[in-house]
C-alpha cells in the first residue's frame, strides 16, 4: 500500500510505556482519539493508561487491516469507475475471514479486547469481540459458562433455586 | 507487532468477565436470539443478571411452543385440574411440562401472542396468563361478553371470545 511521506504519524503510548507509531488514518479508527484529535490537532503524543501493550498492538493490528480494506476499494472503485459488486463481495468476505482468525483468543485476551475497544470507541471491534462473547455462551448451561469464562458464581442457593423455578425448562439439560 | 497467542495469556489486572460494565454486560446480552441462552446467560452470576433486562425487548419472535393438552392424570371426584399443561417445543422438538398453579381450575379459551386467556366459574373470574414470563392479568368478569353456542344436546359447546392487540 502506497503511504505519503507527509502523513502524520501518531505515537499511543501504552499503560506498560511501550510506544507505538502508527498513522494518523488508523488512529482515526478509535473514535475516542479521534476527538482528542479534533480538539487539538497538533497532538502528536497520545498517552492511553487503560490499555496495555499487547492488547494495544492488536487493536493497532485491527485498525490497519480495517483501513487497508477500505482503502483498497476506495482505489479500485476509482480505478474502474465504479465497484464491482462481486469483487467487493470477496473483499468483504476476506476482511470477515481475517477477523474471524482475528478473534482466535482466549477468554482473558478477549476479555482486556473488549475492554480497550470500548475505552478508545472502535466501533467494529467492540462489536466483533462482543459478537464472539455471545457465540461463546450460546448453547451452554450456566455452569459450563461460569467454566468458559472463570467466572465465580455468586448467586446463592436459594436465588439460583428461584432462578431455575420461574423457567425450569431454560435449564433442563440438552440432549 | 507481535501477537500474543492463543491460549498463552494469563489474566491480567482488567480481565475479570463478571466486572465487565453493566452497558458491555448488556450489549453481549443483547446478540442472543434465543430466549433459552439468554436466561441461561442471566443465571451466570448476580452483576449479569443485574446488568441484563428482566423482559427482553431485543429478541426476535421465538418458534412458538404448541399448547397440547393438560397432562393426563387421575381424576378423583371433585378434583380439579393439576395445572400441570404439556406444550411441544418446535425449536427443540421435545413435549415439555409447564406447571402453572394459577389455572387450576380454569379451562384456557383462547391464545394470542403467547397470552392465554383463561376462564373459570363460567366466566366471572377472568385471567390473561403468559405461561413463559408468567405475567398475569386480572381481568373484570366478563360473563356478557361470553357468546354460548349450544348443539341442543348437552354435547360440544364453544365459547367464541374474541381478543384484539389493544386488550393485551
Amino acid at each position: 500500500m502506497a503511504r505519503s511521506s507527509t502523513e502524520n504519524m501518531i505515537t499511543l503510548m501504552s499503560s506498560d510505556g511501550e510506544e507505538f507509531m502508527v498513522t494518523e488514518k488508523v488512529a482515526r479508527e478509535c473514535t475516542t482519539i479521534r476527538n482528542m484529535l479534533e480538539d487539538d490537532c497538533v497532538i502528536t503524543n497520545i498517552p492511553l493508561p487503560n490499555v496495555t501493550s499487547d492488547i494495544l498492538s492488536m487493536v493497532i493490528e485491527y485498525c490497519m487491516e480495517h483501513v487497508a480494506a477500505a482503502e483498497k476499494a476506495a482505489a479500485e472503485t476509482a480505478e474502474k469507475g465504479s465497484s464491482s459488486a462481486p469483487a467487493a463481495a470477496k473483499a468483504n468476505k476476506d476482511l470477515e475471514e481475517w477477523d474471524k482468525a482475528f478473534m482466535n483468543v482466549d477468554v482473558y485476551t478477549l476479555c482486556d479486547l473488549i475492554l480497550a475497544a470500548n475505552y478508545l470507541n472502535v466501533s467494529g471491534l467492540l462489536d466483533l469481540t462482543i459478537q464472539t462473547a455471545a457465540n461463546l455462551i450460546k448453547g451452554k448451561s450456566p455452569e459450563q459458562i461460569r467454566k468458559t469464562f472463570h467466572i465465580q458464581n455468586d448467586l446463592s442457593l436459594e436465588e439460583e433455586e428461584k432462578i431455575r423455578s420461574q423457567t425450569p425448562w431454560a435449564f433442563e439439560k440438552s440432549e | 507487532m507481535e501477537r500474543s497467542g492463543s491460549g498463552s495469556r494469563s489474566k491480567s489486572a482488567f480481565s475479570d468477565w463478571s466486572h465487565l460494565p453493566p452497558d458491555i454486560v448488556q450489549l453481549i446480552s443483547e446478540k442472543f436470539k434465543s430466549i433459552t441462552d439468554y436466561l441461561r446467560f442471566r443465571a451466570v452470576c448476580s452483576p449479569w443478571r443485574s446488568a441484563s433486562l428482566p423482559r427482553p425487548r431485543h429478541l426476535p419472535p421465538q418458534l412458538p411452543w404448541l399448547m397440547l393438552t393438560h397432562k393426563p392424570y387421575k381424576k378423583q371426584k371433585g378434583q380439579r385440574h393439576n395445572g400441570v399443561y404439556l406444550f411441544y417445543d418446535l425449536e427443540r422438538s421435545k413435549l415439555r411440562e409447564v406447571h402453572l398453579p394459577e389455572t387450576t381450575g380454569m379451562v384456557c379459551c383462547a391464545s394470542y401472542q403467547g397470552w392465554l386467556l383463561l376462564l373459570a366459574s363460567k366466566g366471572r373470574e377472568v385471567l390473561l396468563l403468559n405461561p413463559i414470563t408468567r405475567a398475569r392479568i386480572q381481568l373484570p368478569p366478563f360473563t356478557a361478553l361470553v357468546k354460548r353456542f349450544g348443539d341442543g344436546q348437552g354435547g360440544l359447546r364453544y365459547n367464541t371470545l374474541y381478543l384484539t392487540e389493544s386488550e393485551c
